[in-house]
């Protein structure tokens, strides 16, 4: 902190005396100094001079005394971040408490010895200002950490889909990203004239880097999903681009699916993605899972990296829930997870509900169950065909 | 979380216990940088005491066996919760770790 401006202190005494000796002693120390001779002039120069550093404070004045001026202080936000240190001839414990308690850095009595303006005075004020500076450079630090992150976040709300139907199939989703920015990513694009493709992903991990990585699969996954005609094969394509372009310890689950209308089949493939549940009308849910690998971890010629097409038919009414692990990894204050057998029922039981329904049900009961905490970003999409 | 880590030669011993969350896989990497990698060829992880693995703790995993394979060095990760070891088999997991569940 050497480099930093000499601190500006506000001395605020009634006795010029005081002040001047203060000043005096406290000369060699390179301070600015500006001075007070009650609480209201304090408050005046405090407005005029934003520089000020530390305040030194007697009590006992004429006008708005030493305590009075602690009160206000307490009720300005910029006065509150300026340090005071209070230097009063009472030297009774309550009175010291009392402006402790009303947060003052430290106290000191009059009269002050030579020790004191020496060196345990200097000492004081130095830590005082440090500290005072420090707050400052971090709380500036936050609020650009916070700007970028909300511009981020903005940017990220371009990514997801109007919430519109399809051809042939009706869609609600329900997204809600934990810490304004996340690594979840889902779609429904047409494909042709006969096609729908969905599209669900979760990068592990939250912030920037994880939302930079679902902007890598929002670009690229929905042209190989229709240039490919395979969720498979387009699971792989992005497999290799994410190996390259990840970091180490990150890595993308993910469900793809292309549903082909005239031929009323859904196919589908998945890489380490929670299973997928298909229900048809009154029949148990299905779940859509096979052993996968996560993408971006190893290259497709490597450890049994394989996105297999699974074929599945489709009638009017079935219905296709896909979300991200968010949901069924949501802790109840006991620690338990909300869990796929939970949403499995719940997804059963709502068969007689329109979707739109369903997802109000599922997001209550998420609320209900979490008691509105939400760790991770939480995607539900509800798809009837 | 806890970690506690014992190195003997090649090997290492890692016992975990906790909730492996995002917090937790931070301290478990920080853990994993403090190993000797080029040394150990050999990585035990004791996990009955752990009662969930979160996707950022999967990463750090992840992360560790980049670092050793490259030199022949393997993970093994004992006592798996039947519900952990069943998700790693479901993620493949089990084809880069040698898992095995608690009895």
């Amino acid at each position: 902190m050497s480099d930093t401006p000499p601190a500006t202190i506000l001395i605020v005494d009634d006795a010029r005396l005081n002040r001047v000796l203060l000043e005096t002693k406290l000369a060699g120390e390179g301070y600015r100094f500006v001075q007070a001779a009650n609480g209201q002039e304090a408050v005046a120069r405090l407005a005029d001079n934003p520089e000020i550093d530390l305040i030194l404070l007697d009590l006992i004045m004429p006008g708005m005394d030493g305590y009075a001026f602690l009160q206000w202080r307490a009720s300005n936000p910029r006065a509150q971040k300026v340090p005071v240190i209070v230097n009063s001839s009472l030297d009774d414990f309550d009175s010291i408490v009392r402006a402790l308690q009303m947060d003052s850095y430290d106290y000191f009595t009059k009269p002050l010895s030579d020790d004191d303006l020496r060196y345990i005075l200097p000492l004081k004020i130095r830590n005082a200002v440090n500290s005072k500076r420090l707050m400052e450079e971090t709380t500036r630090q936050n609020e650009m950490m916070q700007q970028e992150l909300d511009l981020a976040a903005r940017y990220q709300g371009f990514l997801l889909p109007d919430d519109s139907d399809l051809p042939g199939v009706r869609i609600t989703f329900h997204f809600q990203p934990c810490s304004k920015v996340g690594g979840d990513y889902f779609d429904f694009l047409e494909i042709g004239q006969d096609k729908v493709g969905f599209v669900v992903a979760d990068v592990s991990g939250h912030g920037v880097a994880a939302a930079m990585t679902a902007s890598i699969v929002k670009a690229l996954l929905p042209g190989y999903l229709a240039g490919q005609g395979s969720p498979g094969r387009a699971l792989e394509a992005l497999n290799d681009d994410l190996v390259r372009l990840t970091q180490e310890d990150s890595f993308v689950t993910c469900f793809a699916a292309i549903y082909d209308r005239p031929r009323q089949v859904l196919t589908w493939s998945t890489a380490g993605h929670p299973p997928a549940i298909f229900l048809r009308p009154g029949r148990q849910p299905e779940q859509l899972v096979y052993s996968s690998m996560f993408l971006g971890v190893f290259a497709s010629d490597q450890v049994e990296v394989a996105y297999a097409d699974q074929a599945l038919p489709v009638a009017a009414g079935d219905r296709l829930v896909l979300y991200t692990d968010g949901l069924t990894e949501n802790p109840n204050p006991a620690g338990e997870q909300f869990g796929l057998q939970r949403l499995e029922k719940i997804v059963a039981q709502g068969g007689n509900k329109t979707i739109e329904e369903l997802k109000r049900y599922l997001q209550a009961s998420l609320v209900e169950f979490s008691r509105g905490v939400f760790p991770d970003d939480v995607a539900i999409i509800l798809a009837e065909f | 979380m806890e970690v506690n880590v014992t190195t003997e030669g090649q090997k290492a011993r890692i016992t975990v216990s906790g909730n492996i969350d995002e917090r937790g896989a931070e301290e478990l990497k920080r853990r994993f940088l403090d190993l000797d990698i080029p040394k150990i060829k050999d990585v035990v992880l004791d996990f009955s005491e752990v009662t969930f693995v979160g996707s950022a703790g999967i990463g750090k995993l992840l992360l560790l066996y980049k670092n050793l394979a490259p030199h022949g060095g393997s993970i093994r990760i004992e006592n798996m919760s039947k519900d952990i070891y069943t998700m790693f088999k479901v993620v493949k997991l089990d084809k880069v770790f040698d898992i095995s569940a608690i009895q």
